[in-house]
């Protein structure tokens, strides 16, 4: 199992690398724009503005953190992505010739999940890093909330790979494959579907909150939006915060399972 | 299991397609011999292949490989087997050190030292990827992989096809020397008859999903034969005794498949033997019978 595990180390290797490299990147990207605001440009022209007493200088900190710190796990579990094994394989008619080898589908299945196992263990350890950095520098907390944002990310990505892994087995042709790529459609489209309702009342209420005559300070907007993402939507993901990682390991193995059918199958 | 008398046994092996169908495939591969698989494109040669090596579902028949079955025993069985197809199963960012790194963990008995032996002899670099290797030198690496697990089978479809002379000659002397080993047994696939010619020891032909003729290479040649005569000459030959007929304005060419009887019964015309080849092409154009 270690030579296919190899080889489909091989094949991600080109897209894992520039991932990887971004995703450090963008760690030192965030230790640069916190050091501006501690000593740079952004404390001079944003923290220190004398004509800024909104505080936008300080809100923008905060966004920056959080964009920092949640576009690291997003890059990363890209590292999950197995497409680029399917596409390779296609040459090569793979889904064919692999059955050449002694090699048993469960075996097979393995070596796939063992890459975005690796992937997963990556994007959670730079997750990690970065926002242990962020948090001493800027005086954030980073806690369990943001890690179960981060599982919340995953949770999503999976959701949409095990889909996609399901479809991307049986793939034989550059015409399949367009089919499988765009197969995470039938979880987004229910997701959107389902999620709509409660948008379109959350939007609703915001209008309330902001009127458009209505002179609010920036932090005030950003402190009640947040209060309202809370009460709507935390409230679920506090519900589910504590089942967070069996949802991951429940999405791994249905998506694990799937891919084991789809490579038993047979050509009829 | 190494008490078995074939390394292949196919019996009654039926697989139906939209517009083609495998029909009753019944042949056997002796241990300890080199089979030449023969027909034209289309003609089933990589269908049953598939079909033995559990790629595909059969309809019907029984398939056994080293005298296990090749279903309940399929992954013993290509433990002990090894399979080269026209096309290298590795993508062209491999190289041969990196393929045998992966082959080395799925193959039991994988020798390294063996593999590189023949990667010197074949002159093939290591650490080159195999996107810039030459269609000869990817299938001297296919080759050479396949020889470095202790295989007692090997199936090879069409893999001499689209290889220039030289490269063949050097790959069919491997074979040879394979064969030395009296454990070891070869299914080869191909339209290039006179490869097959050189090396196999029997000889199955397969047309349009059934089977033909199968037996010695020596035998089928021996039986069979080419009357060559005038076309006022062809017309005294019944049409039974012969598979087809080809007329050109020379003359007629008819192939027989007992000579002796045939030499017999027509002593006064010219009986040559023949090739491969045209009995292949005589049996394609059986059913038009005389055809030009």
């Amino acid at each position: 199992m270690k030579g296919l595990i190899y080889r489909d180390f091989c094949l991600v290797k080109k897209n894992w690398i520039p991932v990887f490299c971004i995703s450090v990147g963008a760690v030192i990207w965030n230790i640069l724009v916190q050091l501006s605001f501690e000593y740079g440009n952004f404390k001079k022209y944003l923290l220190d503005d004398p004509n800024d007493t909104s505080g936008a200088g300080e809100v923008s900190r905060v966004m920056i953190y959080y964009i920092g710190l949640y576009m690291i796990p997003y890059l990363a579990l890209i590292l999950m992505d197995t497409l680029s094994v399917v596409r390779a394989d296609l040459p090569v008619k793979w889904a064919t010739n692999r059955k050449i080898f002694p090699v048993t589908a469960l075996q097979w299945t393995v070596s796939i999940y063992s890459i975005k196992v690796i992937g997963l263990l990556i994007a959670i350890i730079l997750f990690l890093i970065n926002g242990s950095i962020m948090a001493h520098m800027t005086g954030n907390i980073f806690g369990i909330y943001e890690f179960n944002n981060m599982l919340l990310f995953a949770c999503f990505y999976l959701a949409f790979d095990w889909v996609q892994m399901a479809f991307m087995v049986r793939v034989r042709t550059e015409k399949e494959m367009n089919s499988a790529a765009a197969s995470p459609l039938l979880v987004l489209i229910p997701m959107f579907a389902l999620a709509y309702p409660k948008c379109k009342s959350y939007a609703f209420k915001l209008e309330t909150l902001f009127p458009e005559d209505a002179e609010i300070e920036v932090q005030e907007r950003i402190s009640q939006t947040k209060g309202l993402l809370q009460s709507e939507f935390g409230v679920y993901r506090d519900a589910v915060a504590p089942y967070l990682w069996l949802i991951v390991l429940a999405l791994f193995a249905l998506g694990f399972y799937l891919t084991y059918l789809g490579i038993k199958r047979r050509e009829k | 299991m190494t008490d078995f008398e074939n390394a292949i046994e196919i019996a009654s092996l039926t697989k139906k397609y939209d517009g083609f169908t495998l029909d009753d495939v019944n042949f056997s591969v002796p241990k300890g011999s080199i089979m030449g698989f023969i027909g034209q494109n289309g003609a089933g040669k990589t269908t049953t292949i598939r079909a033995l090596l559990n790629i595909i579902a059969v309809d019907a028949g029984n398939i056994k490989l080293l005298g296990m079955d090749n279903i309940k025993d399929e992954i013993e069985i290509k433990k002990r087997i090894s399979v080269v197809f026209d096309e290298l199963p590795f993508q062209d960012i491999f190289s041969a050190k990196q393929i045998a790194r992966i082959l080395c963990d799925i193959y039991p008995k994988w020798d390294n030292q063996i593999y590189e032996g023949y990667l010197e002899r074949f002159q093939l670099p290591m650490k080159k990827k195999v996107g810039e290797f030459s269609k000869g030198m990817k299938m001297k690496l296919q080759i050479a992989a396949a020889l470095s697990h202790s295989a007692e089978l090997l199936i090879m479809d069409e893999a001499t096809t689209g290889l220039d002379p030289v490269v063949r000659n050097e790959i069919l002397d491997i074979f040879l020397e394979y064969l030395q080993n009296e454990n070891h047994s070869i299914l080869m696939s191909s339209h290039i008859t006179s490869d097959l010619e050189k090396v196999a020891d029997s000889v199955t032909f397969i047309d349009r999903g059934k089977i033909l003729i199968s037996g010695y290479k020596d035998d089928i040649l021996e039986n069979h034969g080419l009357i060559k005569c005038s076309k006022k000459d062809f017309q005294d030959i019944e049409k039974e005794d012969f598979i087809s007929a080809r007329l050109s304005d020379f003359g007629a060419e008819i192939m027989i498949s007992d000579k002796s009887a045939m030499k017999r019964k027509y002593a006064g015309l010219l009986l040559e033997p023949t090739t491969l080849e045209e009995i292949m092409l005589f049996y394609v154009n059986r059913t038009k019978k005389e055809w030009s």
